[in-house]
């Protein structure tokens, strides 16, 4: 083949192209910026691992959703983590960034709960010998809580972090609507957003959030409407939760607009770890906002009513509702350090 | 009613068209762009494409000059890559078929319907579980992708020559990848370059202002 200027241009090109997509695993480093893909039944999931992976510590983000990604968690809510140890990225299947062609039919909590047995073991392999911590929130408190329960895998963990956790859908629906109407009765009372908290206690009164999945979906929407009436910082954009915008759509249409995403929304509905809990002996530290209507602090009191962990402490932030490592950042990491510095 | 339909249509300027439907040769374009995905993708594209049909009109108007109007139909093949951050390297093969219209010498347009497949390739290593349960690596693993998409690029001449025409191109693309999570990720582009006519034009592309 002749060796043409139009040849080298494209071998130059190329070159540059895949030179240039390789960001491969070079050992611990106390500033890391790295990736990897865990491919597991259809989906293929990316863990960016930031900070300082040379303290052998990685704290493991399970985000919440589900559908949102962990790339929100990037920013300053885990930066002083970072400092002091490796925190990885994960972004669940069907949300963030992982991909995948026809998956949706496998979207469903056991195999999110397999995924995340493959992503620690990839993470025990690839960091040998660092201590891992789970750092779980929201819908990511269901999903640890059900990884902690099954077989032995709470052994390859030196604690776990839930804040704000659903890992009881019936009593979080349950308490938010109960704790929806005590507040908005004092809220009317008190001649504050009147309008807004005796809509909220009207339906509230009528619809039980555990008749339907309309009904959970609808108190959920008041929850977070009565954190921004209580004068909670909230941060709106959903487009955040993913690095590319369009990828966040894609899994928001998927999960609310298809019926497989719908059926598994639904069959969250009656998750319930709690009557299990009491099989996590790992030392656990649960943080919750006061003002949390999403996932009420009754499933702090839950947890820590029912878990089995010698060591086990539930914190309450007087100024936060279901995202207290946004509010309350520094006490959030605060506690979360003590716990590590523990047990590491 | 017929009268007043009538008068306004004397109010219009007078013209008459006439339309040639060609099949002569024309030239091949070469174009080379740099691609930006929107958010976070950079990347490259070289492509040809080829006229197979061209239509010509020519219009007299009221004042008599002659003006023409020039579309040719072609198709297109055109390869590239592009890399997103931290997630993956992808190349995309497509082929299309569209219009360019010649606006004048010095500057035409073109639409174009593309349709072709995208491999990615992720970034960093790939990890699987093996049905002993052991971890294993998986080598350049990515997923491959069905494309659709529509491009409008706008070309402007960059000399005076008419023989072997460099224009500079942007083209903005909207394309879609699909089965992605069981449904569509939309995408938009934007992409910038040179695009390199082969050979003289063997009809007119003639310079509006000499017609």
């Amino acid at each position: 083949m002749k060796c043409t200027r139009a040849n080298i241009i494209t071998v130059f090109l190329l070159g540059l192209l895949f030179t240039g997509c390789k960001k491969e695993f070079t050992g611990l480093s106390t500033n890391a910026n790295e990736i990897f893909w865990v491919t597991n039944n259809g989906a293929d999931m990316p863990v960016r691992v930031m900070g300082n992976t040379a303290s052998k510590i990685i704290i493991l983000i399970v985000h919440g959703g589900p559908g949102d990604g962990s790339y929100d968690y990037t920013d300053y809510k885990t930066a002083r983590l970072r400092e002091k140890y490796g925190v990885a990225f994960w972004d669940q299947r069907n949300a963030g960034s992982a991909s995948g062609n026809n998956n949706m039919d496998k979207l469903s909590l056991p195999q999110m709960i397999n995924d995340l047995e493959v992503i620690v073991k990839v993470l025990k392999l690839r960091y040998d010998g660092a201590g891992i911590f789970l750092y779980a929130h929201s819908f990511g408190g269901l999903l640890a809580a059900g990884y902690l329960v099954k077989d032995s895998n709470q052994n390859n963990l030196r604690g776990w972090i839930e804040i704000d956790g659903a890992h009881n859908y019936p009593l979080c629906n349950a308490s938010s609507r109960k704790m929806l109407m005590d507040t908005a009765a004092s809220e009317v009372s008190k001649g504050n957003y009147i309008s807004q908290w005796q809509n909220i206690l009207d339906y509230c009164r009528n619809h039980d959030p555990l008749s339907s999945y309309e009904i959970s979906s609808q108190t959920e929407t008041f929850a977070h409407n009565a954190e921004s009436y209580m004068g909670i910082k909230q941060k709106n954009s959903l487009l955040s939760l993913a690095e590319d915008p369009s990828d966040q759509l894609v899994n928001y249409y998927n999960l609310y607009h298809t019926s497989s995403g719908n059926d598994f929304l639904e069959s969250l509905e009656s998750a319930d770890y709690s009557h299990q809990l009491y099989k996590i002996k790992i030392p656990s530290l649960l943080l919750w906002g006061q003002f949390d209507f999403t996932v009420p602090p009754v499933l702090g009191e839950d947890g820590m009513a029912n878990l089995g962990s010698s060591y086990k402490k539930l914190v309450l932030f007087p100024h936060s509702g279901h995202h207290p490592m946004e509010t309350d950042t520094d006490l959030v990491e605060d506690e979360i350090i003590n716990l590590i510095d523990t047990f590491k | 009613m017929k009268t007043v339909l009538l008068s306004a249509w004397l109010l219009l300027s007078v013209m008459a068209s006439a339309q040639d439907s060609l099949h002569i040769y024309r030239p091949a374009f070469l174009y080379g762009l740099t691609t930006y995905n929107f958010p976070w993708s950079y990347g490259f594209t070289i492509g040809t494409s080829i006229s197979f049909h061209s239509i010509i009109k020519e219009k007299k108007y009221k004042d008599f000059k002659p003006r023409s109007s020039e579309k040719d139909e072609f198709i297109s093949a055109e390869s590239g890559g592009y890399r997103r951050r931290f997630a993956y390297a992808s190349i995309v093969v497509n082929a299309g078929i569209g219009i360019r219209y010649v606006k004048s010498a010095k500057y035409f347009t073109e639409l174009s319907f593309n349709q072709g497949i995208v491999r990615t390739m992720y970034d960093g290593k790939v990890y699987e579980l093996d049905q002993d349960g052991n971890i294993k690596e998986r080598i350049l693993f990515g997923r491959t992708y069905l494309t659709t998409g529509f491009t409008y690029s706008l070309n402007w001449r960059l000399n005076n020559r008419n023989s072997n025409l460099w224009f500079i191109q942007l083209k903005p693309a909207t394309w879609i990848q699909y089965p992605y999570n069981s449904f569509l990720k939309p995408h938009m582009s934007l992409q910038a370059g040179v695009n390199y006519r082969l050979k003289k034009h063997s009809s007119s592309y003639p310079d509006k202002s000499q017609a």
